[in-house]
């Protein structure tokens, strides 16, 4: 399993210091996307962004959030 | 890879649906193992998801009659703090009216039986006959100020009381 996808109080940390790491629209898009299963319309609305700009945004913020989180994990 | 894979969709369902386990051996399993997309979408949905209902179970909203029934509670508490704040002053002017009166009463009687003042056993207290004096020798106007505080003070003490215990 990939690092901080677990439940531990050390992947729980990592993701935040990950999170930590982002811009706040870069959080709100990831949170929205994937916690919350957000539809892009919805985020569009939510974030006062443009739907069809979404795809790229997230795709961008999620290569991002990943690499943190195997930085960290390859770090512990 | 620059872009999202044309199979994230499908991915994103699968961890959607319960938790996408790596170490299976269907082909969309072995497309996430070789696509860095697919890869990056898996770790970043199982992170934030995993997170997310952590949250869920650590905030427990409490229920609605739970949250009305505790603003009630606040309120009568509240209330019963309001009401009690004046009948409080009226119980501590009643009681120095008590030991006043009480205090009046054991001197007069004890002049009537002809027992020596209590300013025989406590030096510093001032007699009877020189707090009359004092007080003879003080300006009517005083004297009457006085006189009117201290009846005014009698009568009104027991009607605040009774007016308090009536409202409880």
């Amino acid at each position: 399993m990939p690092a901080a996808a677990g439940c531990s109080q050390e992947d729980r940390a990592d993701l935040r210091r990950a999170l930590g790491r982002l811009s706040a629209r870069e959080r709100e898009l990831l949170w929205l996307a994937y916690a919350e299963g957000s539809s892009h319309r919805e985020i569009a609305d939510t974030l006062g962004l443009r739907a069809h700009g979404i795809r790229v945004l997230l795709f961008r913020a999620r290569r991002k959030l990943a690499a943190l989180l195997r930085g960290s994990g390859d770090e512990g | 890879m620059t872009r999202e894979c044309d199979r994230a969709g499908e991915v994103a369902a699968e961890v959607l649906a319960g938790g996408f386990r790596p170490d299976g051996d269907s082909d969309l399993r072995r497309h996430v193992a070789a696509c860095e997309s697919c890869g990056d979408l898996v770790l970043v949905m199982s992170a934030l998801r995993s997170e997310r209902d952590r949250i869920r179970r650590e905030v427990a909203v409490p229920s609605a009659g739970l949250v009305w029934w505790r603003a009630q509670l606040r309120e009568r508490q509240e209330a019963v703090r309001r009401a009690a704040a004046p009948v409080t002053a009226v119980h501590a002017a009643a009681l120095v009216a008590v030991i006043v009166l009480a205090a009046i009463l054991v001197s007069t009687v004890a002049r009537w039986a002809g027992m020596p003042p209590l300013s025989a056993f406590v030096p510093t207290l001032p007699s009877w006959a020189e707090t009359t004096q004092s007080l003879a020798d003080a300006s009517p106007l005083l004297r009457y100020g006085l006189a009117l505080g201290v009846a005014a003070w009698l009568l009104l003490g027991p009607v605040a009381i009774y007016l308090a215990l009536r409202r409880e």
